[in-house]
């Protein structure tokens, strides 16, 4: 999994590449709490070049939104395909998190 | 079966054959694309990456063993597995880790199974949920992750680098007919029993606990070894 930050004008996105599972939980919390520290009121984590997604990345996913929920920021999530869009179909995320095409 | 080594010096395939009662290759490069016994079991040792562990799951190779040292042979557990199943990939645990070999077991799958795109993404999401469990709670004996766990992480690399947890194996299997696949994925931990709540877990909004529902969503059937270390996973074929 590679990872890469752009920054806007309220907002922070946050580029997720590869394969996004189990062995990515150290490096994407440490991504997180720097992204979070920002203060930003809108977070988006672009998913559009993740390939795979395991039940660990959702479990990741949902640490961030929590995490930016406590500072009073938004956590979207944009751009599942394939199996991504599948796997967050079936767990429901849709009715957790803002989601965009 | 045909035992052939990949980076391991022949006389050692021959020893391990004989001792099995199976017959060695020195190489697999005489072997013809179109060979039709799809009896070749590929054996190696040290982490191979991604793409040579593709290779060696190709056409004619049935499968692909990962041995500790050069004083191995084959076990009961491997033998069975190569015996009773169309293909099979057995690893350590940390080739398991460093190497998505859900994702090289379900290549190799698909490249013998014609299967709809829809049922190949299930399928290699399947498989990769019982090897993360396989993995985690079976042989790394680690209970859980997610926020009650923060340095599970941390846990799972010193695991990982602890042979007596590194060594132990991960076996993905599969055989097929006209009407059903099934995968069998088994490890070598202590037994894992099935968390009476995970139905529930879909909506909790917790951390962790989604493998063994995303198995039962996105596969058609599975059942839990009475031992607590192997699953076996259902797909139709239709």
């Amino acid at each position: 999994m590679q990872f890469e930050l752009k920054s806007a004008a309220n907002s922070q996105e946050l580029w997720l590449t590869g394969r996004f599972t189990f062995t990515d939980y150290a490096s994407f919390r440490k991504l997180v709490g720097e992204v979070v520290e920002t203060r930003v009121p809108k977070i988006v984590v672009d998913l559009s070049r993740v390939d795979f997604m395991d039940s660990a990345a959702l479990g990741m996913l949902l640490l961030a939104r929590d995490e930016a929920s406590r500072r009073n920021q938004s956590l979207i999530l944009r751009g599942a395909k394939g199996q991504v869009k599948r796997v967050l179909e079936v767990a429901r995320f849709d009715s957790m998190f803002v989601m965009e095409n | 079966m045909r035992l052939v080594g990949e980076g391991i010096n022949p006389k050692t395939v021959k020893r391990i054959a004989l001792q099995g009662g199976f017959s060695s290759l020195d190489t697999i490069e005489n072997v013809e694309q179109d060979d039709d016994l799809n009896d070749i079991v590929v054996l190696f040792i040290g982490t191979l990456d991604e793409n040579h562990l593709l290779m060696e799951l190709k056409k004619p190779r049935k499968a692909c063993v990962e041995l500790v040292s050069e004083y191995d042979d084959l076990s009961e557990k491997d033998i069975a597995f190569l015996t009773a199943n169309d293909l099979t990939l057995a690893v350590r645990t940390e080739t398991a880790v460093k190497v998505p070999i859900s994702h090289v077991f379900a290549t190799a799958i698909l490249e013998r199974l014609k299967v709809s795109q829809d049922q190949a993404i299930d399928l290699e999401t399947v498989l990769h949920e019982a090897i993360f469990n396989a993995i985690l709670h079976g042989n790394l004996e680690i209970e859980s992750h997610g926020e009650d766990a923060p340095n599970y992480f941390q846990l799972l690399e010193e695991k990982v680098s602890n042979p007596s947890f590194g060594n132990r194996k991960i076996y993905a299997s599969a055989k097929w007919d006209h009407e059903e696949l099934l995968i069998t994925v088994c490890d070598e931990g202590k037994g894992f029993s099935l968390n009476q709540d995970f139905y529930k877990d879909i909506m909790s909004e917790g951390y962790s606990g989604r493998g063994l529902y995303l198995i039962q969503a996105l596969s058609d059937s599975f059942t839990l070894g009475k031992d607590g270390r192997s699953i076996e996973m259902r797909f139709r074929r239709s």
